[in-house]
């Protein structure tokens, strides 16, 4: 019997899990279930949407597949179905492009199997980093799609390469609190527009921007980039990482400045400092 | 059709189980019916705080896999007249793995159509015991002390209700003590509310009856002279949508003094 293929797909509003159209819906719950094991804690946090392809879900699959994913800590937006609710017509559901691409990645997987290749399922880790690039810009069905099937292991000349591929515009902007336990890791930059409390973790490639009060574990530039910069309206981390240098607010600290700051390594030592108006100068 | 309450913390410790305990009491007492649902399998203790220890005769685990019926397995306070305060406690032989989170809510769903109020005492961790007791709920409240062990504890459980579509969640803030807060050794309801961003449904004092209470086995809230109790009473009214401001929190100031007097004379 052939095991359900899950797609696990990153774009700018967070995950989309194509769901194999074929199978048993029993066993494709199992699927789900076991890859949302697998990833740990990993995807806590993440934002989902599903797209169950032609399948026509009964309320009671519904009802299982919306209590799913919250058991994993992930947080379910929507549920998509190709098939046309009345008056709405069936690109608005899903845009030309977006099916596309879909397409493109049932080849791929078709390909990979034929070759006796291992995992179809992309790491939502590797998804994030190849899918980053707006998915409208994905070109036409000549161009081999940008999803290596075969490695599974992210290897770092990869990650490079989207660092420079993307440049530096890549950003991720998340739009709520990060409460304990809840981890953001994403290969470009990193935007918050809320807190992020004790407990929480905020990984990225580039810079960090908190737009509230950061009192979380910070890891800019994890890359290896020593030029980012970790900025937040409140400063107040537990730990603060860029690059490979990491440091930690002083135990004595009871007078914290009341007004955004800036952390970035000067000479190889973190420093923060006051926010400044006008460019942020990476410094490095 | 009545609603359905988890209460839940995260953090061990906390009062959970006697902030059920009392708000079940405190609806019952204002002529709501209640059910309160015991989901800490192997370590059941809501029916010791409720004294009802000594009738238990099926748990949990026999209603969900189905061996008796709820009803059967309900325990009604004799406190209460024509039953109105039940209780179905938890297995103790058993762990957590013997109810799933689809039986809960077919429980939950089954209790609500009968009573006002289905209260359920969550578990402490975030676990399977978590799970089950949130399946079925469509309200929480996260009980928190003013502990930086049981805040952090308690954001991780308000990212995971959100995450299972438990919005809103209420914060009750227990075993404050006013006279540490002012002398800033303390975290106050700011610093509390601060973090976790949450609406606070009420603050209970620390309060020695609550340990006399819950060892007789006799909800506190039934005790009119007990500040905690009092407290209590203020969350059932704000529970039931009545709006009632937070108690002068100063007051036990002088109780402790008191209780000081009577030590320094003992």
């Amino acid at each position: 019997m052939k095991n359900p293929d899950i797609i696990i797909k990153g774009g700018k509003d967070g995950l989309t899990f194509y769901l194999d159209g074929n199978c048993d819906f029993e066993e494709l719950a199992r699927a789900i279930e076991h890859k949302l094991a697998a990833a740990d804690s990993f995807l806590v946090g993440a934002s989902v949407s599903v797209d169950v392809g032609w399948r026509q879900l009964t309320e009671e699959q519904h009802t299982i597949i919306r209590r799913l994913f919250p058991s994993y800590g992930l947080i379910l937006r929507s549920i998509h179905t190709w098939e046309q609710p009345e008056n709405q017509s069936e690109d608005e559901v899903i845009p030309q492009d977006h099916r596309e691409r879909i397409y493109q990645i049932a080849n791929q997987l078709y390909e990979s199997k034929d070759k006796g290749e291992q995992s179809s399922v992309l790491s939502p880790r590797r998804a994030s980093i190849i899918e980053t690039p707006a998915v409208s810009t994905v070109p036409p069905a000549v161009t081999p799609a940008p999803l290596p099937a075969e490695a599974v292991e992210p290897d770092p000349a990869e990650d490079n390469a989207i660092n420079t591929q993307g440049g530096d515009e890549q950003a991720l902007v998340i739009q709520r609190t990060l409460r304990s336990g809840q981890t953001v890791r994403y290969p470009g930059h990193v935007i918050i527009l809320g807190d992020v409390n004790p407990g929480a973790e905020v990984i990225a490639g580039g810079n960090i921007i908190v737009m509230g009060i950061f009192r979380g574990v910070a890891h800019a530039g994890a890359m290896g980039d020593d030029r980012a910069i970790v900025t937040a309206l409140r400063l107040r981390p537990v730990q603060l990482r860029i690059a490979n240098h990491i440091t930690r607010p002083p135990d004595d600290d009871n007078a914290l400045p009341d007004q955004p700051e800036v952390a970035r390594i000067r000479d190889g030592v973190v420093t923060i400092e006051q926010y400044q108006f006008g460019p942020v100068k990476s410094i490095g | 059709m009545g609603e359905v309450i988890v209460i839940t913390s995260g953090k061990g410790g906390v009062g959970k189980t006697t902030t059920t305990a009392n708000l079940g009491t405190g609806l019952a007492s204002l002529g709501y019916k209640v059910v309160l649902i015991d989901t800490d399998i192997g370590l059941r203790n809501l029916d010791v705080v409720m004294g009802l220890e000594n009738r238990i005769v099926y748990d949990i685990v026999d209603v969900t896999s189905g061996k008796v019926t709820a009803s059967k397995a309900l325990i009604k306070d004799k406190r209460f007249p024509d039953g109105r305060l039940s209780l179905l406690p938890a297995a103790q032989t058993k762990d957590k793995t013997a109810v799933n989170p689809t039986q809960m809510v077919k429980l939950c769903e089954e209790l609500k159509q009968e009573y006002d109020f289905v209260l359920i005492d969550c578990p402490a961790g975030i676990e399977q015991g978590f799970k089950n007791a949130v399946a079925g709920a469509e309200k929480a409240i996260v009980v928190t002390t003013p502990e930086v062990s049981a805040i952090r504890d308690a954001d991780r459980i308000v990212g995971l209700l959100e995450a299972s579509d438990l919005k809103n969640p209420r914060l009750i803030i227990n075993r404050l003590r006013p006279t540490m807060v002012r002398q800033g050794d303390m975290m106050s309801i700011e610093d509390m509310v601060d973090i976790l961003a949450i609406d606070v449904i009420g603050v209970v004092p620390e309060d020695d009856t609550i340990v006399i209470s819950t060892n007789k086995g006799e909800p506190a809230i039934l005790d009119p002279k007990s500040r905690a109790g009092q407290a209590y009473r203020n969350i059932t009214q704000r529970i039931t949508g009545h709006d009632v401001p937070l108690m002068n929190l100063d007051e036990p100031q002088g109780l402790v003094d008191k209780l000081r007097k009577i030590f320094g004379k003992g």
